[in-house]
């Protein structure tokens, strides 16, 4: 059996550099990755925003009798960043948005978001450890994920503008056919992302195993932190492939190496022949089918956990959910190809890649039936948490169901690069994990800072968002049905689009509504940081070992490590009578065993090394 | 009222996507409206009141783990099977036609940053002879199968004829292939001088290929066999006369534009791209 680790106590640092900038504590380390995210969510809506405005008023907008009404200026920084026309989007900005805004909302909001700042603030607290495996590694964590931030950001402003081909960044458009130094800012940007969540990764992986209180058995784990568990693995495993394929490109566009280099570009400059533009893709979508799984899965375990705890009642099927969240991290590995079937690559490869592809299906269903298992007979609170984990399972049925249409090898001949295709991982990615998100920062908000968030304005935020996104995502599905390509500035140069745009107009306009309802988010967090009601150590009455601890927990977390003898599901067990749950570190009901459980950690309470 | 609408459907081939297309709708709006009864559902009965307690299970009992069984059952037979076979009958018989198609009329098909250029073989069938002539216009006879095989100058871009459902990535350095019957003409076509006058349907790009990616959209001309011989006549004859192609406000480089092309590979199933392969002696490139 492995030994339990534990750490010392040791007294806080006192020198607010130590204590606030540089912190080794998870908790400070992850209210640092929730502002960081949060910042990035904003960039990133920004930019969706201005997407959204130029596919309402392209550039070719018809308008009555044959005239052409044209793209509108985009408001205060249109005028400020194309003066010269204006203040109208010109057509490369369209593509830097597009490119932009995919890869700061994927490697600097939403995975910071759940599994920066949700995996570091909780794994130690609803483990029972006192912090992290490795402490000055989860600083480092942080800290190079500013270095990488700055140069996204830095990258707008170079000469040519930032990255404009796609989160996806296919070779060559990406290395022979962007000159400039924004691609390559990009890259290395989220090389040190990568970077960065590699050593969180580790950390957490290392801190489930070794750091968990006596009888915390891997089966009494909170579903949260099984999420956040194989988020970690998928991460260690599938970031290297990415940071070399963008190594690859880096190189071919600095060092005259032709990896995926070909054709008439390599023809000019006199390059070595034998570059393989396919090559790439596969490099990229071995890593970026997973990573798809790595932003939802810490959202799949705080929904699992959030459904049951308002709904008073265990978790249903806790042991399948774990299998089936297992299942879906094995499938992620060996269905890349489902993003290739037009790419040129071999037909019965493809054949396989779909039949996998379907295959993914089985444990998403088992999810939901566990979801929804947990809800049955339950006695249900809709709290603003609770109601937008509700709302996941909405959005999530609806992104995950539209896989089928795209997992289709035939199909996709005519859906893939459709706006089908981005409606259907907007559901899944954005939907799904923005809503889970915020359900986990509405829960977990009160146990990091001490003060309760208003509930009304919670679910004024909630619904206006719920409703706002569905439309959004639902119109592009729609459009993408119809024959919508992705990434076109300006769809009205297609005369066969032009019944779809209106329907893009009003896609825009929920879109707008989406954005400026994350002002009454803002404004609750900012009023609940100041002057929000003192929240108690457990205002939501719920099981898991952080809600034992003040709020927010002493430096140190737990003052004795508690032994834990059930699992956090203990909702309205008939043998409790005074309230209608149980803490996972109280006593179990029948009182304490008299001999050492089985099943308990082997070396419960041993000092460990730091 | 729609939950979707495709557009326009121009192909034969092309219905089964459709046929997938609905199915898929229907099987997973079943799947998705169950889902939402029981959440709706469980939200209105089993909301927080006096009185009402939640139940106590764990969901891991003998009933519980055969519900899980009969629901992987029911989702794989019921949708993944169901799908995954019709659309595997689709891609075969895109597979199956090409070899009509192949025999049928060809093109040859450049993208590169930002329009489509397509190579016809002129009166002596074969491509890579001085008869071959280019255009950026894409005309096709009406109810004829046709097969492109598509190269990529500088990046990649996509092939993309909506009405028919065809979409292929151009790739740089390999050549990929694809097949359609469209079975619908145009409003325009050609006409008695062998020019094409009139709206047309329109090729898209549907990959990301740089800033002009929006603007990569050719005249698409589905027309009467008599008059796609027609123009092909009057371009062969341009050709013979070496004239400069009038494409508007863009200059045109004879060299770059007529400059490309490759013996017709033979293949015996369209998608897969294959590199080309080099040219022999005395074989024009």
């Amino acid at each position: 059996m492995l030994r339990r680790y534990e750490h010392h106590i040791h007294e806080p640092p006192t020198n607010p550099i130590w204590k606030y900038v540089f912190s080794y504590d998870h908790k400070i380390i992850g209210i640092q990755f929730l502002i960081y995210a949060l910042f990035f969510l904003a960039v990133g809506g920004l930019l969706a925003m201005m997407i959204r405005w130029q596919l309402a008023w392209p550039a070719s907008l018809p308008g009555p009798d044959g005239t052409i009404l044209g793209s509108k200026p985009f408001p205060i920084l249109g005028m400020m960043l194309w003066p010269n026309s204006g203040g109208i989007m010109p057509p490369d900005f369209y593509n830097i948005a597009v490119t932009m805004h995919g890869s700061i909302m994927v490697f600097f909001a939403i995975s910071p978001l759940l599994a920066g700042a949700f995996g570091n603030f909780l794994i130690p607290l609803q483990i029972g450890a006192r912090d992290m495996a490795f402490p000055f590694l989860n600083m480092l964590s942080f800290w190079t994920m500013v270095p990488a931030g700055i140069l996204m950001i830095a990258s707008f402003f170079v000469e040519g503008g930032a990255a404009q081909s796609g989160w996806t960044a296919y070779a060559p458009l990406s290395t022979v056919a962007a000159p400039g130094l924004g691609q390559s800012l990009w890259l290395l940007g989220i090389i040190l992302a990568g970077v960065a969540s590699i050593m969180g990764g580790t950390n957490y992986i290392t801190t489930i195993i070794l750091y968990r209180a006596p009888g915390m058995t891997m089966m009494r784990l909170p579903l949260t932190i099984w999420g956040l568990f194989f988020t970690a693995v998928l991460n260690v495993l599938y970031l290297p492939v990415v940071a070399s394929g963008f190594m690859m490109l880096l190189l071919d566009r600095h060092l005259m190496t032709t990896f995926f280099t070909t054709g008439v570009y390599a023809a000019a400059e006199g390059f070595a022949p034998g570059g393989q533009v396919l090559l790439y893709q596969h490099i990229f979508w071995v890593f970026g089918h997973p990573e798809v799984y790595i932003v939802i899965l810490p959202a799949w375990g705080m929904v699992s956990d959030l459904l049951s705890f308002f709904a008073r009642k265990p978790a249903f099927g806790y042991r399948e959910t774990v299998l089936a969240m297992g299942m879906i991290c094995v499938l992620s590995t060996v269905v890349w190809g489902h993003h290739m079937f037009v790419s040129g690559m071999n037909p019965y490869l493809g054949r396989v890649f779909s039949m996998a592809t379907f295959m993914v299906s089985i444990p998403s269903a088992i999810l939901f039936l566990n979801w929804l298992g947990t809800l049955y007979k339950g006695s249900i609170r809709f709290t603003t948490p609770m109601l937008f984990s509700l709302s996941v399972i909405f959005v999530f049925g609806l992104g995950g169901l539209t896989g089928l249409f795209n997992g289709s090898q035939g199909l996709d001949l005519y859906l893939h690069d459709s706006y089908f295709v981005v409606g259907h991982f907007h559901f899944t990615m954005a939907a799904s994990v923005f809503l889970g998100g915020l359900g986990a920062v509405y829960f977990w908000f009160p146990k990091m800072f001490g003060r309760m968030m208003n509930e009304p304005l919670g679910k004024v935020h909630w619904l206006l968002t719920t409703i706002s996104v569905t439309i959004v995502f639902a119109g592009m599905m729609y459009v993408g049905a119809y024959g919508h390509m992705r990434r076109v500035a300006d769809p009205a140069v297609y005369q066969f689009l032009h019944p779809m745009l209106k329907v893009n107009t009003m896609v825009s306009m929920a879109a707008f509504c989406a954005f400026f309802s994350q002002a009454l988010f803002a404004a609750n967090l900012i009023h609940g940081f100041f002057a929000g009601p003192p929240a108690g150590d457990n205002p939501w009455e719920c099981t898991t070992l952080e809600w034992s601890l003040s709020s927010p927990p002493k430096p140190h977390n737990f003052d004795e490590i508690p032994t834990v003898h059930h699992g956090p599901f203990e909702y309205n067990n008939p043998e409790i009578d005074d309230k209608d749950w149980l803490g996972q570190w109280e006593p179990p009901i029948g009182g304490l065993p008299e001999a050492p459980e089985a099943g308990a950690s082997d070396d419960a309470g041993e000092e460990g090394e730091e | 009222m729609h939950i979707f609408q495709l557009p326009p459907l121009h192909s034969e081939w092309g219905v089964g996507i459709d046929e997938v297309f609905w199915l898929s709708t229907y099987l997973t709006g079943i799947a998705f409206l169950a889902v939402c009864a029981i959440l709706f559902g469980c939200c209105i009965l089993y909301r927080e009141r006096p009185g009402h307690r939640a139940a106590y299970f764990h969901g891991n009992s003998k009933l519980h783990l055969a519900m899980t069984g009969a629901l992987s059952a029911l989702v794989f037979l019921g949708l993944d099977y169901q799908l995954e076979s019709r659309g595997r009958r689709v891609m075969e018989a895109y597979k199956q036609g090409f070899a009509a198609a192949e025999a049928g009329v060809r093109v040859q098909v450049r993208g590169q940053q930002f329009k489509w250029y397509f190579r016809y073989h002129g009166p002596d069938g074969k491509f890579g002879t001085p008869d071959d002539f280019v255009t950026t216009d894409f005309v096709v006879p009406v109810d004829v199968p046709v097969a492109v095989q598509i190269q990529a100058k500088d990046v990649i871009h996509s092939f993309y004829l909506p009405f028919q459902r065809i979409k292929q990535d151009a790739v740089p350095g390999i050549t990929t292939t694809a097949w359609f019957q469209a079975t619908m003409t145009s409003p325009g076509g050609i006409d008695a001088n062998g020019e094409v006058h009139g709206e047309s349907y329109e090729v898209g790009c549907a990959e990301l290929c740089g800033s002009g990616h929006t603007n990569m959209r050719n005249p698409f001309y589905v027309v009467p066999m008599d008059q796609f011989r027609r123009w092909n006549e009057r371009r062969h004859q341009e050709e013979l006369e070496e004239e400069f192609f009038n494409m508007g406000e863009d200059e045109i480089d004879t060299d770059v534009f007529r400059n490309w092309g490759w013996p017709w590979e033979v293949r015996s199933q369209p998608l897969g791209g294959r590199a080309p392969r080099p040219a022999k002696a005395g074989e024009e490139s």
